[in-house]
């Protein structure tokens, strides 16, 4: 049993890359359209923020790319290359499961995400509004079939959490 | 009657009488002579054996025999420093460095231990079904068998039961074509 608000998970194979393994989170989007189905996304703890392929974030919000485009604010996607690349923010409750297996879940109320035409994968959840003040760990250990773990705080450790508000 | 106050014998003092008991004659560097300058001069070639000519002609023979001679210098300083320090320093030093060693060791042991008393908690988490991991679900259990290899590094639609019913490189794609399909779940296949 895990503690409140934690969650635990494995790493996969990441797409595209052979050799090269990725935190794997199932996640689904309630919004105001309704719930969308559940999806594989990658943590990845590098990334801006939650960015959503456009194709995919139009499937979500129940309307058109073009519609996603026309009524969404844009912002600049820092950190995805040059030129300056935009996408189109939008807000979602996302309830996060480790696996289609889990009952455990748990759910990042009024989140920002943005629905973006370059996300190399369908959902990535970076820093803004997902892994930012949170704490994710890579459990050094794997289970008996050798799948590697590994775990989200729902915050950060108190000490650390002091450390970087003094920074 | 007070005696006369004898001059304390400096480092110089010492190398130089080390170095005259081992040539048998002292030697002083062009260096330590008041006004030395840094460019080949009588004193240099009578110092070192060459010929003005040759000195002036190399300044590679110049600058590597004042490096050289530095260097013994050094040397000499380091016999020096190892004749007065009695053995027993060099012998702690050497007892220190060995049990630095052999507590480096022992750390890593039980680091070791650590890790293998982990992975035997695991392992026996795992068979009496009390992991603290989520356990898989039917897709995850699907994925895992050969039929998956063929899909792997796409997204697909599987339903437990019947198997894959759509594929797609792109998951926007596949949850279009898919949407009529409750039943469905949508996961990426990962190479293994």
């Amino acid at each position: 049993m895990t503690n409140p608000g934690e969650l635990r998970g494995f790493f996969k194979p990441a797409p595209g890359i052979r050799g090269v393994y990725k935190p794997f989170v199932r996640v689904e989007f309630t919004t105001e359209a309704g719930t969308s189905r559940e999806v594989d996304a990658i943590f990845d703890t590098g990334c801006f923020g939650i960015l959503v392929e456009l194709e995919t974030a139009a499937e979500f919000l129940m309307i058109s790319e073009a519609d996603i485009i026309r009524s969404f604010p844009r912002q600049e996607i820092r950190g995805v290359g040059s030129p300056r690349q935009f996408g189109y923010e939008c807000r979602a409750t996302l309830r996060l499961r480790a696996t289609t297996g889990s009952s455990e879940s748990v759910t990042w109320n009024d989140t920002l995400f943005y629905a973006y035409k370059g996300v190399p994968y369908g959902v990535l959840i970076g820093q803004k509004n997902g892994l930012q003040e949170r704490a994710f760990i890579h459990l050094n250990y794997s289970d008996r079939h050798g799948r590697r773990c590994w775990k989200l705080h729902p915050q950060l450790p108190s000490i650390l959490s002091r450390v970087i508000t003094r920074i | 009657m007070p005696k006369p106050r004898q001059r304390s014998e400096s480092l110089t003092d010492v190398l130089l009488k080390l170095s005259s008991s081992r040539t048998g004659s002292v030697k002083v560097a062009p260096w330590e002579t008041p006004g030395f300058k840094q460019s080949p001069s009588d004193e240099l070639t009578e110092f070192y054996g060459f010929s003005r000519e040759a000195i002036q002609s190399s300044r590679y023979i110049y600058f590597s025999h004042h490096i050289s001679t530095r260097q013994s210098q050094w040397r000499q300083i380091a016999a020096a420093l190892e004749n007065r320090f009695s053995s027993h320093v060099m012998q702690a030093l050497a007892e220190l460095n060995s049990t630095v060693e052999r507590q480096g060791k022992k750390l890593e042991q039980q680091e070791k231990k650590i890790q293998s008393q982990e992975s035997m908690i695991r392992v026996l988490q795992d068979l009496l079904g009390e992991s603290d991991m989520p356990p898989l679900g039917d897709f995850e259990k699907w994925c895992e068998t050969p039929e998956a290899e063929k899909y792997a590094g796409r997204h697909v639609a599987f339903v437990p039961g019947e198997g894959v019913i759509e594929s797609s490189e792109s998951l926007g794609a596949l949850l279009a074509k898919v949407r009529s399909r409750d039943d469905a779940v949508v996961g990426y296949v990962p190479y293994d």
